[in-house]
């Protein structure tokens, strides 16, 4: 660099940057180009001009214009380069349309849900009819009507959950009016006091809505105050079968239950009744099913019974049909009812019940889309 | 309702293992919550007992049901007064105790004895059968009553015949507002059963 800028300097200055711009071809070449020339500590240009100083007064004019337009060629000329550099490349978020497609992770359908959708389809196909009923309930239906009055040690089976405040209005059946003949759904207008522990509850929604014959099947979540484990969690899932008309025995019963569990367990599937107890059913009965780990010769599963319990069963107790006006001497009925997860933990070979409640989706994978 | 299978054999002779009379049982009503072992010689039978049944909730009351089911005799050992109407063995703070029941409908019989009691431990084959049961032995008159319970269902309860008033044990129900410090130490308000 001379000692002061002259006419010769600025012209090399200047043909040096424009042969070099149009080779610039990213945005790093044209910021060096712009340091290297216009930087505010070494660019050449920007040296030019703090050396105007030293030259004499009347030179000094006609050299600084000509070092100004040179400085403005120069950043118009980057301007003008990096437009185009940006016009030229695909705009942020564009698709290359040539990429292969990228797969979805596709969700399925959750274990329990498989389960109860066949439960449905298996007593659909029997002609069974299916509805839901209120999870919130009041006394009446969830107990009383059941054969289970205030003081009943039965109660103490199932540990309710209570509501803080009682909700008054919910009335199901309303919207099945044509069946009630014009009338108010007489006692359906209670206030709710508990979380239903029991889908059973719903039989006598039912019964005091239609007359006999009933064949219906309610599935839906229940409530328990239970701490969390293995096989325990305080909200779970029932299904809930009732039949009564004329001449119902314990054999439709039974023939009922093999027809499910043949259904979902496979054809070799047996059953058995042992006698028990609920409020509600006289005769009462637990079923069990041939353990699906050993076929029934024993092993850790049935803990060497060669058994496994899945239900509860009985015959409608005539207290239950008198409580929502059916003639107890004129019909009898059965009634079933299990857990959703139990199921699914027999079906799948699943030990832990909060397993299902844990969506983790190592777990819910392992289940067929 | 834990039993223990030597105790059970005090009342009926069941040749057959637990496994056997849990697998028998099991198809009569009463399902069989777990068999546990203790030591080499002892088996507990856990069974459920359904809500219908409180008569089985005693050893006693399982032996009836597994006298029916295997077609044997039960054997009742029934033990008379004999010792309580001993005065020789009488203390001398013993007096004659009034019992009066206020509402007989509920509880129509009520009995009692005064016995001169030394308070220390039970003996340990008690314990051990009061543990085998599921319960912890507290003392010797805490534990004779739960002995009792457990063996024939017929639940008991002493006092301290120095602390009763009058020397009289009322039976009624609560009144409203009344509170009772229970044997958990927890004091409890009652309310009236409004009869």
């Amino acid at each position: 660099m001379p000692d002061t800028p002259d006419r010769s300097a600025l012209e090399a200055l200047r043909a040096d940057f424009r042969a070099r711009v149009a080779s610039a071809r990213t945005d790093a070449e044209l910021k060096a180009l712009h340091d290297e020339f216009l930087s505010r500590k070494s660019g050449s240009v920007t040296g030019l001009l703090k050396q105007l100083g030293s030259l004499p007064a009347e030179s000094r004019r006609e050299v600084g214009a000509l070092v100004n337009e040179l400085k403005t060629e120069i950043e118009s000329a980057l301007d003008v380069a990096r437009t185009a550099l940006t016009a030229s490349r695909p705009p942020a978020g564009a698709v290359d349309v040539t990429l292969p497609g990228r797969e979805l992770p596709l969700g399925r359908i959750h274990p329990l849900m498989r389960v109860r959708r066949e439960v449905e389809d298996i007593f659909t196909r029997m002609g069974y009819e299916i509805l839901e009923g209120p999870e919130v309930e009041d006394d009446f239906h969830n107990f009383e009507a059941l054969n289970m009055p205030p003081d009943h040690p039965a109660r103490d089976m199932q540990d309710t959950l209570y509501l803080e405040r009682p909700i008054i209005g919910g009335i199901w059946g309303a919207h099945r009016r044509d069946a009630l003949d014009g009338k108010p759904p007489d006692a359906q207008v209670r206030a709710a006091t508990l979380l239903r522990t029991h889908t059973s509850a719903m039989q006598i929604r039912y019964m005091q809505t239609f007359k006999p014959p009933v064949r219906i099947i309610v599935p839906g979540r229940v409530y328990r105050r239970d701490n969390l484990d293995l096989t325990h969690t305080p909200m779970f899932q029932q299904f809930e079968g009732l039949v009564v008309d004329e001449g119902i025995t314990l054999a439709d019963l039974k023939g009922t239950l093999e027809a499910m569990v043949q259904a979902l367990f496979g054809s070799n599937a047996k059953v058995r009744l042992r006698p028990s107890f609920f409020p509600y059913t006289e005769p009462s009965a637990e079923v069990d099913i041939s353990c699906q780990g050993c076929g029934g010769r024993g092993c850790a599963i049935c803990k060497h019974t060669g058994w496994l319990e899945i239900l509860g069963s009985g015959m409608v107790h005539p207290a239950v049909l008198e409580a929502v006006g059916y003639d107890s001497e004129r019909v009898t009925g059965f009634a079933f009812g299990t857990g959703i997860e139990r199921i699914a933990m027999l079906k799948y070979g699943v030990d832990d019940i909060r397993l299902f409640y844990e969506n983790d989706l190592r777990f819910l994978e392992q289940f067929p889309a | 309702m834990k039993v223990l299978l030597s105790w059970l054999r005090e009342f009926v002779d069941v040749r057959e293992d637990a496994d056997e009379i849990a697998r028998v049982m099991s198809l009569r009503g009463f399902a069989v919550e777990g068999i546990e072992r203790i030591g080499t010689e002892h088996t507990v039978i856990d069974f459920e007992v359904t809500g219908n049944r409180p008569d089985c909730m005693s050893v006693l009351g399982m032996a009836r049901e597994i006298a029916t089911a295997f077609q044997l005799p039960l054997k009742m050992r029934l033990a008379g007064p004999a010792s309580m109407a001993d005065s020789s063995k009488r203390g001398p703070a013993t007096q004659p105790i009034t019992i009066t029941l206020e509402n007989p409908d509920l509880c129509p019989y009520y009995a009692g004895g005064v016995l001169d009691v030394t308070v220390g431990p039970s003996p340990d084959w008690m314990q051990a059968r009061l543990k085998a049961g599921g319960v912890r032995p507290i003392s010797n008159i805490v534990d004779v009553t739960n002995y009792v319970l457990l063996e024939l269902g017929q639940p008991m309860h002493a006092f301290d015949a120095a602390k009763l008033t009058n020397n009289e044990i009322r039976v009624r129900t609560a009144r409203d507002g009344e509170r009772l410090k229970t044997l958990d130490g927890q004091d409890r308000a009652l309310t009236g059963v409004g009869r």
